[in-house]
């Protein structure tokens, strides 16, 4: 049964909408997103900060707080079955066995009042059927496997008493212990040094070819995704703007506003006086533009910009567009 | 050559521990033995990891804290052992932006009732054209008067930036010591401010000391760039010779950390064993030999000194000998 073919798709979000409703009014922070992860496959979802990249992975997980969110429609197709059909016991079940997630600061995931071994083992005998001893000693496995030295002392101290690169770790080996299909990502080496950046980044992709799990790796990082992904969703105010092959949207980004996001970015390559930003700011999303939500930011707005929305076109094999101007 | 800027031996240990009647337990050696100039106009990056003491680097400087020991020439002044009333007359030359805009405005004040705050504090509001001042302040940092009558809350990450450089440079300094200014902000906003902050330099003839730990934004405004780990400089260079030919081992994993787009050619892959060590208790000799690919015999007991090994070019390594 587990062996299937590469391109199964593990994970199928259709049409997902989720509303907030506040003082101020409803917001549509994830307005009708597409995206699909193959098995094995590593699928980055980037943008900037208030886009919905996290807005949408909760919303995959069912963890949005209602009031004042809102899944309002769309589906959740995981290993073919809809998400947004199940109960709340059989979600409970599902996350952190089937799909786990890990969070962008590792210090506010973990009790600091509790060892972490304990921390560990009870999650391990949650969704595993081990004793006491028993998901202890997994623990310690699993804390060796990602490459966390004397494991045998770590088990026994607080949170406290780890580096932010060591808690990142132990956060890693939690949402690992029951093998999960798909693991979820946010930011999670944003807090961290270069360094040790780079140390969990490259333990990431050792685990990936030794696990066999599929990634939704969000961040705003553009170079971290480019060298983690397989794959790339660009997001922009709560829309999916381009997606596809990592090196097709990268070397050649079809949509006007994540060809300016790369403009932007500082480069070793070349040294510029001044680097290519894009004006203005992110739209509200109590208010968004009318027709294409980044059109009053585009150089290239045509006059059908401020009345239509763009549909995702695929403009070359494996590299989707939504915008008119694309070729 | 007249330094704008030297910088001798700064050293600062912060006491661990220790309360009214017990005395500190321990030490964080915060920034050791640190020598460095900035000449008039040009911009001095300072790059390194959480922990490295390149913020206190800044915060010396402003006398923010007070330095163990150790000179710092502004203009030719020792402001570190300057008295409180001569370094009054100082401070409206130096300057501080923070990384966090949000924590350095206050909440409860306007944005005008905060830009005008400097004058106040130096006894400069009751002079005429103030207002008109504080308008072409707002202009240059890129924002509109409609701004002015808002509360810092209103304003997005990126415009409270920009109006705490319009308060960092509101008096006309010299000096601006730039600390993490763009480190909370998405890359397009960066963008923008690092503009922003270029052409301000060059309109009022401005000094950059520019703290930040992202090497790409590091490269692209300074002139000349300082690596400092675990509270000592490792590498200083011109920037173009520093991407071009870096020395140090730290320097170059710090390169190799960051990820590289396929147009842009990796020359280092390396990814360092363990974590940062201790500030408190740290590694004899080489601070960075137990991290270190090259270390030999001698780094674990012997602290190399820093050395010029082309012009302008300083590395702290043995393993250049």
């Amino acid at each position: 049964m587990d062996r299937v073919l590469p391109n199964e798709w593990l994970l199928q979000v259709k049409a997902l909408r989720t509303k907030f409703y506040t003082f101020e009014g409803e917001l549509d922070a994830v307005n009708g997103v597409d995206l699909e992860i193959r098995r094995n496959e590593s699928v980055g979802l980037v943008g900037e900060t208030g886009c919905g990249k996290s807005v949408t992975a909760l919303s995959i997980m069912k963890l949005i707080q209602d009031p004042p969110g809102k899944i309002v429609s769309g589906s959740v197709l995981f290993k073919g079955e809809d998400l947004m059909t199940k109960g709340t016991d059989e979600m409970r079940a599902i996350r952190g066995a089937d799909i786990a997630m890990i969070f962008q600061k590792p210090m506010s995931s973990l009790n600091p009042t509790f060892r972490i071994g304990t921390q560990m083992a009870d999650v391990i005998s949650l969704h595993q059927q081990l004793g006491k001893k028993e998901a202890w000693d997994r623990a310690i496995d699993l804390l060796r496997s990602v490459r966390i030295s004397l494991p045998e002392n770590v088990v026994k101290q607080y949170p406290h008493e780890l580096s932010g690169g060591m808690r990142q770790r132990v956060m890693i080996a939690i949402a690992l212990s029951s093998n999960p299909d798909l693991l979820i990502a946010d930011e999670p080496t944003t807090a961290l040094d270069a360094t040790i950046q780079k140390q969990i980044l490259t333990l990431i992709g050792d685990l990936r070819r030794e696990f066999g799990f599929s990634m939704l790796f969000i961040s705003h990082d553009l170079r971290t995704v480019y060298n983690i992904c397989d794959r790339v969703y660009v997001m922009y105010a709560g829309n999916i703007v381009e997606f596809g092959d990592i090196e097709s949207v990268f070397d050649h980004p079809g949509h006007p506003y994540f060809h300016a996001l790369m403009n932007s970015l500082p480069k070793f390559a070349l040294k510029n006086d001044s680097l290519a930003a894009i004006p203005g700011t992110i739209p509200s999303l109590l208010n968004p533009p009318p027709g294409c939500r980044f059109h009053p930011r585009c150089a290239l707005a045509l006059e059908r910009c401020q009345r239509e929305i763009p549909l995702l076109r695929e403009v070359k094999q494996d590299h989707w567009v939504a915008c008119f101007r694309a070729m | 050559m007249s330094d704008f800027i030297q910088v001798q031996s700064l050293k600062k240990h912060f006491p661990l521990g220790g309360g009214l009647f017990s005395k500190a337990s321990a030490e964080v050696i915060a920034v050791e033995e640190v020598s460095f100039s900035i000449n008039r106009g040009e911009t001095m990056g300072l790059v390194g990891e959480s922990g490295c003491g390149k913020t206190t680097i800044g915060r010396l400087l402003t006398r923010v804290i007070k330095a163990d020991s150790g000179k710092a020439f502004f203009e030719g002044r020792d402001i570190l052992s300057m008295g409180e009333v001569e370094f009054r007359d100082i401070q409206k030359d130096i300057q501080m932006v923070f990384q966090d805009p949000q924590a350095s405005l206050n909440p409860k004040m306007t944005i005008k009732a905060s830009i005008k705050e400097p004058f106040v504090v130096h006894h400069m509001y009751d002079k005429v054209g103030v207002d008109d001042e504080i308008m072409r302040l707002i202009r240059a940092v890129g924002l509109n008067p409609e701004h002015l009558n808002r509360y810092p809350r209103e304003l997005s990450g990126g415009q409270q930036q920009r109006v705490g450089i319009c308060k960092a440079i509101a008096l006309n300094p010299k000096f601006l010591i730039l600390d993490e200014p763009t480190s909370s902000l998405d890359v397009c906003v960066q963008a923008q401010i690092l503009n922003t902050l270029k052409a301000i330099q060059e309109e009022m003839e401005l000094t950059y000391l520019f703290i930040s730990h992202d090497l790409s934004v590091i490269h692209h405004m300074s002139d000349r760039i300082a690596v400092m780990y675990l509270g000592q400089l490792v590498e200083m260079a011109p920037s173009d010779e520093l991407f071009d030919s870096m020395l140090h081992p730290y320097t170059q994993a710090l390169f190799s950390a960051v990820p590289t787009f396929c147009n842009e050619a990796r020359r280092f892959d390396i990814t360092l064993r363990g974590d940062v060590p201790n500030p408190v208790n740290p590694p004899k000799g080489c601070r960075f030999h137990p991290r270190c690919f090259r270390r030999a015999k001698m780094c674990e007991t012997e602290p190399p000194p820093l050395r010029e090994v082309g012009k302008g070019h300083f590395v702290k390594c043995h393993a250049l000998e």
